[in-house]
């Protein structure tokens, strides 16, 4: 197969040798190490192969062998070079085609992690570009053990990392460092406190000397459960108090509104436009725009996938929203409903640890400003830790 | 019982004779050639340095030829040594 190759590399002639010794001629070109192959007689006619620059020499060889010669067939990269040499843009397209080959294949064109769990491969993505590796990077100026080691050192997150390159596509495996779990202080005394005012719905103390009933008020502050237990004999004991303890609560919150207030009033539908993504380029592919002195952009990106790899070519879809700044003033319902929302903001924000059992609304306005208060009725663990300082005494 | 001096002599090669390696019947390597006397589809007849060998069989080709080598490809049917 290797000769074959060889031999099409090369160019070679089939010919027809015609004499009545053919015999002569194969002898004559063995002696004078002219290589001959394919011999085959086909009654009178005898048929051979040999190398173009060998045939161009055998002419004394056919004289003293008393033998004439046919060319029947021309092969290899020589006869087809010379067919094509009036055409100059194929071999420079071949050229071109090959030197795009070559230039490709020194940038990193994919760039693949695994491992991230935890870790925001987003953040990598980025941490990996200041460390210069990134869709476009030219292949020879990484040291990609450099790279996993200045991450390593940088991200704390990481526990272990490697960077394989395999042609212009990089794997960048990690495994993220795992975490010991918290640790619950349990040894130091302290006291359960209440971190508001309320009235004791339920507790569950898991240790320590319960100070309260079921129904009974508290105020912020006041000792709930106890870290000091005595026993029968009169001695004193601290302990690490832990309890939860569920009461109702109330809380008030107001929220106001300029009636004269200036906004972004959406002007018409969005308007779409592409840009094309190569390497970190990005390229216009439309110019439409939707008018109005604001505008936000939402752009949605569609990578490219050959042969189950990342490819550095993708298509952006943008979607413009235009928006005017408009002066406008609230009528007491639009205000009263724009507060409304604005507590229940609130209420799923900042009171995602209590069960809001009952709200109570109260809206005001005057010339200026609309208010709204609102009363919360909340169900919620008012425990607070307190640690016991104990002091010991010098003389002792 | 007389020793072989040169462990090796049983495998060493003698350069200078000439070899035929076979190939089942389809195939044989000639060394040591000095030409071919005569070539057909049916007959081929080499010279070798002592002797002539004459191969007879149907679809005769010369594979390849160099200055002291050559190869037969086909259906040999006989081998006849002339000395």
């Amino acid at each position: 197969m290797i000769l074959r190759i060889l031999r099409y590399l090369s160019g070679y002639v089939r010919f027809e040798i015609i004499s009545r010794f053919p015999e002569r001629f194969l002898n004559i070109t063995s002696k004078r190490s002219l290589r001959v192959w394919g011999a085959k007689r086909e009654g009178a006619r005898l048929y051979a192969c040999m190398y173009m620059k060998d045939y161009l020499s055998i002419r004394p060889v056919a004289r003293a062998a008393s033998a004439r010669l046919k060319i029947t067939q021309k092969k290899g990269v020589p006869v087809i070079l010379r067919a094509h040499r009036g055409r100059v843009g194929l071999l420079f397209g071949a050229a071109a085609f090959l030197l795009v080959i070559f230039v490709m294949s020194q940038f990193i064109l994919s760039i693949e992690i695994t491992g991230a769990d935890r870790v925001s491969v987003s953040e990598l993505k980025e941490e990996l570009r200041e460390e210069g590796l990134y869709v476009g990077a030219f292949k020879p100026a990484l040291d990609y053990d450099m790279i996993a080691r200045n991450m390593l050192i940088k991200d704390k997150d990481l526990g272990w990392m490697a960077v394989n390159v395999s042609g212009s596509y990089a794997s960048v495996e990690l495994k993220e460092e795992s975490l010991p779990p918290p640790v619950e202080d349990i040894s130091t005394p302290c006291n359960i406190k209440a971190s508001r005012d309320g009235v004791i719905v339920s507790s569950n103390i898991a240790q320590g000397a319960s100070m309260i009933e079921k129904g009974s008020g508290v105020i912020k502050d006041q000792l709930l459960v106890s870290g000091v237990i005595e026993d029968a004999a009169g001695g004193v004991s601290f302990v690490h108090a832990s309890a939860e303890v569920i009461a109702k609560t109330v809380r008030e919150m107001t929220f106001s509104l300029d009636k004269d207030r200036s906004s972004l009033e959406p002007l018409s539908a969005s308007v779409s436009r592409y840009r094309a993504g190569i390497f970190s380029l990005s390229v216009p592919l439309s110019f439409s725009n939707a008018g109005g002195e604001y505008a936000a952009v939402r752009s949605e990106e569609r990578g490219m996938r050959l042969l189950d790899t990342d490819i550095p070519l993708s298509v952006i879809r943008e979607d413009v929203y235009s928006f005017d700044l408009c002066e406008k003033r609230f009528s007491e319902k639009e205000a009263r409903t724009f507060l409304e929302r604005q507590s229940l903001l609130y209420e799923a924000f900042a009171l995602c640890d209590c069960t809001v059992e009952e709200r109570e609304y109260d809206f005001s306005y005057d010339e200026e400003r609309c208010y709204l208060k609102v009363t919360y009725h909340c169900l919620e663990d008012i425990a607070c830790q307190n640690p016991i300082i104990i002091q010991k005494d010098e003389e002792e | 019982m007389k020793k072989n001096k040169h462990p090796l002599k049983a495998l060493s090669f003698d350069m200078s004779e000439p070899s035929l390696e076979f190939l089942s019947n389809r195939e044989v390597t000639i060394e040591g050639s000095k030409g071919v006397l005569e070539y057909s589809d049916t007959l081929i007849r080499i010279s070798l340095k002592m002797m002539t060998v004459s191969f007879v069989g149907r679809g005769l080709n010369l594979k390849c030829i160099s200055e002291s080598a050559l190869i037969i490809s086909g259906f040999i049917s006989e081998v006849k040594f002339t000395v």
